[in-house]
């Protein structure tokens, strides 16, 4: 894949918009340096260097400066308790993502193209457990999984097992898996049903995917790609730094949005949803859609809800990685909104039933 | 999001995961044993700031045009360094301990089994963890805390009904999965201040009164004296085994 952005295709501004692109590249590369092609008018440029880089940091000294008379604004016990909360996931989560990150720009800089599409089947029978198993070895976020099963659509892998992938590298892969054991000490049969249970659903949904889908379902949108990238260095530096600062920002969204729940929903509440066994099961999984946790990061905020029961804990967790919000936007931005709209719910269904039979055998 | 800003967001963020390590504030949010892959992550992200302003240095100087925007969700990088540097929130409280359930405290040998008691420091008390205190009740572990001289550290928690618990958080990883344990301070002076820190020295007790337990407490201590303390360097208690 470094070779082929490497060859210094100069896209037009056409291109980038959509309307010739002669090819979609593997990985989206996205770097500072993307779009150097469109050079905007000087009064644009200038507003928009107002906007985007002097306005966020004048408020973010603003803030500093003022912190004596916020401070006494932001200390009431339930701010403080938000304010800890999310300082604390956002702070458990920076070396995971630093490290997947790191994986999956060297991945993308070094690691020819040819590997995957060489190693995977052309049958989808085959293709898509293949694929699936081949998940488990590049780590990653999610949001790094959907250009890749992108690309791979692009350069003529079968679909399903595009899909199949996508549902299993962020999923299983052993950064996931070491979190996992991590967040729950002394009980490795979470690593394992977590193993089971998301590889089932990555098979499943694949296979269903070669059985029933059409083809016009997945419309492949053309992205902006990293320009002009003259060498591996340079490929793999932009595409950390795309991918950080990217899914960094989701996993601050999710971290605010779990501090939220955490401070917001009444214990009573959530012991009253956790003590029915179903209630409980279909809490967490919908809980999982809309935190949009980085999975390397949901395990430990699946453990902290051990007051719903293993079987709805891991649900959480094969559920998260397959569907939440900030992939539903994402699949939606690389495939189409009839795809995502197809999808999404049918991989909720299939991630919530696997998961309740494989927490009845393992857990 | 410009290229400015997103190098921007990249070193802050680094700096301050080195800057919350080496001040020890860090221990306000995940466990000690993550210092090294913090530190580890603050200078990749330096350096991967260094190395992308050096990329983009060289384009300006190749080309005219201008470089312009990443995703604007990764604005969102600069909230929780603006919220370290202006709020610096405190640890996890009376609040939190309230709102969350308690858990059995820490298998710390088997059920029933035998497990010397701490020995006892300078001034004749045992020191230990509300975690190991409560522990051996729990798991009925030999010998007990009964009329032991013992020495306990936590933060107020005041009972509805009167009195306190001597409170402190346990975690896992990170504060996000920190739950409570309670212990009821028999004490007859009046109830220090909610989410002050203080040290008991009293006498430990086998068994917790029902109605304490209805609260979620794990234990009881008649307390000899009450001791106003600075907060510790680590106000959670770590949940061994990891």
């Amino acid at each position: 894949m470094a070779d082929d952005s490497a060859g210094g295709r100069t896209a037009t501004l056409a291109e980038a918009a959509g309307a010739a692109a002669p090819e979609v590249p593997d990985v989206q590369a996205t770097g500072v340096l993307d779009a150097v092609e469109a050079a905007p008018p000087a009064t644009a440029w200038y507003r928009g260097e107002v906007v985007h880089t002097w306005l966020p940091i004048a408020l973010f000294l603003a803030l500093i400066a003022f912190r004596d008379s916020l401070q006494p604004l932001l200390s009431g016990p339930a701010i403080s308790t938000w304010f800890a909360i999310f300082v604390s996931i956002c702070i458990q989560a920076l070396p995971f993502l630093g490290l997947g990150v790191l994986v999956s720009a060297v991945i993308t800089a070094y690691v020819p193209t040819s590997w995957l599409t060489r190693a995977i089947p052309s049958r989808p029978v085959f293709a898509v457990p293949a694929a699936s198993a081949a998940g488990a070895v590049l780590p990653g976020c999610e949001c790094g999984s959907v250009p890749i099963a992108g690309g791979l659509i692009s350069r003529g892998v079968a679909p399903a097992a595009a899909l199949a992938f996508l549902l299993s590298a962020p999923a299983i892969n052993p950064i996931v898996l070491i979190s996992t054991a991590v967040a729950f000490p002394g009980r490795p049969e979470f690593v394992w049903a977590r193993l089971i249970a998301s590889f089932t659903v990555a098979v499943v949904v694949g296979l269903a995917w070669t059985a029933f889908a059409r083809p016009e379902w997945l419309r492949l949108r053309p992205r902006p790609h990293l320009q002009g990238a003259s060498s591996r260095p340079r490929t793999f530096v932009l595409t950390a730094q795309h991918d950080f600062v990217h899914a960094g920002g989701f996993l601050v969204f999710g971290a605010m949005t779990a501090a939220t729940l955490n401070v917001l929903i009444p214990r009573a509440v959530l012991d009253t949803l956790a003590g029915q066994a179903l209630v409980a099961l279909l809490t967490l999984a919908v809980l999982a859609v809309v935190l949009a946790i980085c999975s390397e990061a949901d395990a430990f905020i699946a453990a902290s809800l051990a007051v719903f029961g293993p079987r709805a804990q891991l649900a959480f967790m094969v559920v998260g990685p397959a569907v939440d919000v900030k992939l539903i936007a994402l699949q939606a931005g690389t495939f189409g909104r009839g795809f995502a709209l197809r999808f999404a719910p049918f991989t909720f269904v299939v991630a919530v039933v696997v998961a309740s039979l494989v927490a009845a055998v393992l857990l | 999001m410009s290229p400015v800003l997103q190098i921007s967001a990249l070193a802050l963020l680094g700096t301050t995961a080195l800057r919350l390590v080496a001040s020890g504030e860090y221990l306000r949010f995940v466990k000690p044993s993550l210092a090294p892959w913090l530190l580890l992550t603050g200078v990749a992200l330096v350096a991967l700031g260094a190395a992308v302003t050096w990329y983009l240095w060289r384009a300006a100087d190749d080309a005219s045009s201008h470089a312009h925007g990443g995703p604007r969700i990764g604005l969102l990088l600069l909230l929780p360094v603006a919220v370290v540097y202006v709020v610096a929130p405190p640890p996890l409280g009376s609040y939190a301990a309230e709102r969350t359930a308690a858990r059995e405290p820490t298998q710390v040998a088997a059920p029933s089994t035998v497990l010397p008691l701490p020995e006892p420091d300078a001034d004749g008390y045992r020191a230990t963890s509300l975690d190991e205190y409560t522990a051996r009740p729990f798991w009925n572990i030999e010998p007990s805390y009964e009329g032991e001289p013992v020495r306990l550290t936590g933060f107020v928690t005041p009972r509805a009904e009167g009195g306190w618990y001597l409170t402190r958080i346990q975690i896992a990883c990170c504060a996000a999965d920190g739950f409570p344990i309670k212990v009821f301070v028999r004490d007859t002076g009046p109830v220090p201040p909610r989410d002050s820190w203080v040290r008991v020295d009293g006498r430990g007790l086998a068994t917790v009164s029902p109605e304490y337990e209805e609260d979620d407490a794990l234990g009881e201590v008649l307390a000899e004296r009450v001791v106003p303390i600075e907060e510790p360097a680590s106000p959670y208690e770590d949940q061994p085994g990891l």
